[in-house]
């Protein structure tokens, strides 16, 4: 990870087409405005892990062929 | 091709259905090929099944078929990721996460599956959405028999 000291009003540039400002800082919460090509998907950490974490657990959870109701007819 | 799946046995694909998930999706980042199939002749279900890993299976449903109303926005920039031209057809599904009875069975509305059936191009998108959350109530009691024949 790389480690930057930054500034209210600073900034840091990743690449040419995406910049990221230090707006405010209070309370120990950060305000952090990003600056980014608009086809880049920006999340919040929590919100990415909740989906990662939900579809580990759909991959995880009942048999769909019980919960449905399915016999599978098998064709010998 | 045959592929071999996990609640299917072997299924016979065709190559050209194959739909390919350039990101992968959030926690499965390398499994970039899946196929849509059929569960029998049930309505609103489908099985995304990586074509790669036969363990790796989702459990789609259809939204519009089992919600009131189901919107969202996502920026044109971003559909650009599928490639997607006005005319393409698309297709929207969501995870199930199943539980012990459909009726405690939950849905990821937040995240929902867009398939570019123009280019079988998929990608799980996550909606800049307060409304929606990961787990949805599937359904309410007696509504599951809509799906079945």
């Amino acid at each position: 990870m790389l480690v930057l000291n930054r500034k209210i009003g600073e900034s840091i540039v990743i690449d040419s087409d995406t910049e990221i400002t230090i707006l405010d800082i209070k309370d120990g919460r950060v305000k952090i405005g990003i600056e980014a090509p608009r086809d880049k998907t920006i999340l919040r950490k929590e919100v990415y892990e909740e989906v990662e974490r939900e579809n580990k657990d759909s991959v995880d959870s009942s048999n769909p062929l019980d919960i449905l109701g399915i016999k599978i007819n098998k064709n010998i | 091709m045959k592929i071999k799946t996990k609640y299917l046995d072997e299924v016979e694909i065709d190559k050209e259905k194959i739909i390919r998930f350039e990101k992968g999706l959030p926690g499965f980042e390398d499994s970039k090929e899946f196929a849509l199939l059929e569960i029998e002749d049930l309505i609103g279900f489908k099985f995304l099944q990586d074509i790669n890993n036969e363990y790796l299976c989702f459990t789609l449903v259809n939204p519009f078929k089992f919600l009131d109303s189901y919107e969202f926005n996502i920026p044109d920039e971003k559909l650009k990721r599928l490639d997607l031209n006005l005319n393409d057809d698309l297709l929207v599904y969501n995870i199930v996460t199943l539980a012990n009875s459909l009726e405690e069975s939950t849905v990821n509305l937040l995240a929902p599956i867009i398939i570019n059936l123009s280019n079988m191009k998929g990608e799980q998108f996550i909606l800049n959405n307060d409304e929606y959350k990961t787990k949805h109530k599937l359904f309410l009691k007696g509504d599951k028999d809509a799906c079945t024949k």
